[in-house]
């Protein structure tokens, strides 16, 4: 019976463990933010409209790319599975929660109204409900969640100079996401890979 | 214990069988899988999987389509709404025959 329930699991969000897919544009965002971060530091802001201009809009192609090359090896390993209805509205939703929930962290962070980090709390609460509705077999989603309350919590210990610690732990929080966003996609797909069956190559 | 032997006795053949169960419920958490997808959540060969579709959907429980995609053929299998609620229905019996099974064992 457990191993009938994994496989509706795994069908139910056979793309969502497809991680490789999403690969190429968390490394797009990954280079985004430390060539942002090296930017802020420099001296002029024209360097900053040079390196949007030839860097970021030209260089969406890439990962979109390799995004696909991607999805066209996944199609031809695993085949495809079409979600419920169901399951892609509430996917969306998800999606469009988590943006705002980080938009509005963000701003309550900004004014430091709390002594912890509101936008470390809901990364956290999103990786939580990953974990939760992926069949709780996603050991490493929940792993993640407890980093993100560690670091969420950090202010509290007093680790910033001057209490000001929106700037550096935002910074860091966003950078976290799009590292842990990476490592998650590699796992989800070893996680995919190891719990399908290879296909037999000799009729029984 | 004479009902839960009737509730036994009772599941349909057709479903309960372990490779089609298999197939059922993974069809039952998608709107449609193609055949190398259903193949490596199964584990089945082609002859296998072949015939137990079939038999499903001589049986009304699955649809299935075949298309091309570029030149290459594509299966799709997709769940009828009596299969939904067949193997719905065979879930929540082989739940309450769980459930049956662990008050026995406490009883004892």
């Amino acid at each position: 019976m457990e191993a009938l329930k994994r496989t509706q699991i795994i069908t139910a969000n056979y793309r969502a463990l497809q991680g490789l897919r999403l690969l190429p544009w968390s490394l797009w965002l990954l280079l985004i933010v430390i060539t942002d971060t090296l930017n802020a530091v420099g001296p002029s802001s024209t360097q900053f409209f040079g390196y949007q201009c030839l860097f970021i809009i030209p260089g969406i192609a890439i990962p979109w790319a390799l995004s696909r090359l991607i999805g066209n090896y996944y199609t031809r390993t695993f085949g495809q599975v079409e979600r419920l209805l169901r399951d892609r509205l509430v996917e969306s939703l998800f999606g469009i929660v988590l943006m705002a929930g980080m938009y509005i962290a963000i701003l309550v962070d900004a004014q430091q109204f709390l002594p912890v980090s509101l936008l470390g709390l809901v990364i956290a609460a999103f990786l939580l409900i990953q974990w939760w509705t992926t069949g709780r077999f996603l050991s490493h989603a929940l792993l993640f969640a407890a980093l993100f309350v560690g670091l969420a919590l950090l202010p509290l210990f007093g680790l910033f100079a001057g209490g000001d610690w929106f700037d550096p732990l935002s910074r860091w929080l966003l950078l976290m996401f799009i590292i842990v966003g990476c490592i998650s996609g590699v796992l989800n797909h070893v996680a995919l890979v190891r719990n399908l069956k290879a296909v037999p190559q000799v009729e029984l | 214990m004479t009902e839960a032997f009737e509730a036994l006795a009772g599941l349909d053949k057709i479903v309960h069988e372990p490779a089609r169960l298999a197939l059922l419920t993974a069809l039952s958490a998608c709107r449609s899988a193609d055949f190398l997808s259903l193949q490596r959540l199964t584990g089945l060969t082609k002859g296998n999987l072949s015939t137990h579709l079939s038999k499903l959907e001589e049986a009304g429980l699955v649809e299935i389509e075949k298309q091309f995609i570029g030149k290459k053929p594509n299966t799709l299998v997709r769940l009828t709404p009596e299969g939904r609620k067949a193997i719905e229905g065979h879930w929540q019996a082989l739940e309450r025959l769980h459930k049956d099974a662990q008050r026995w064992g406490g009883d004892r």
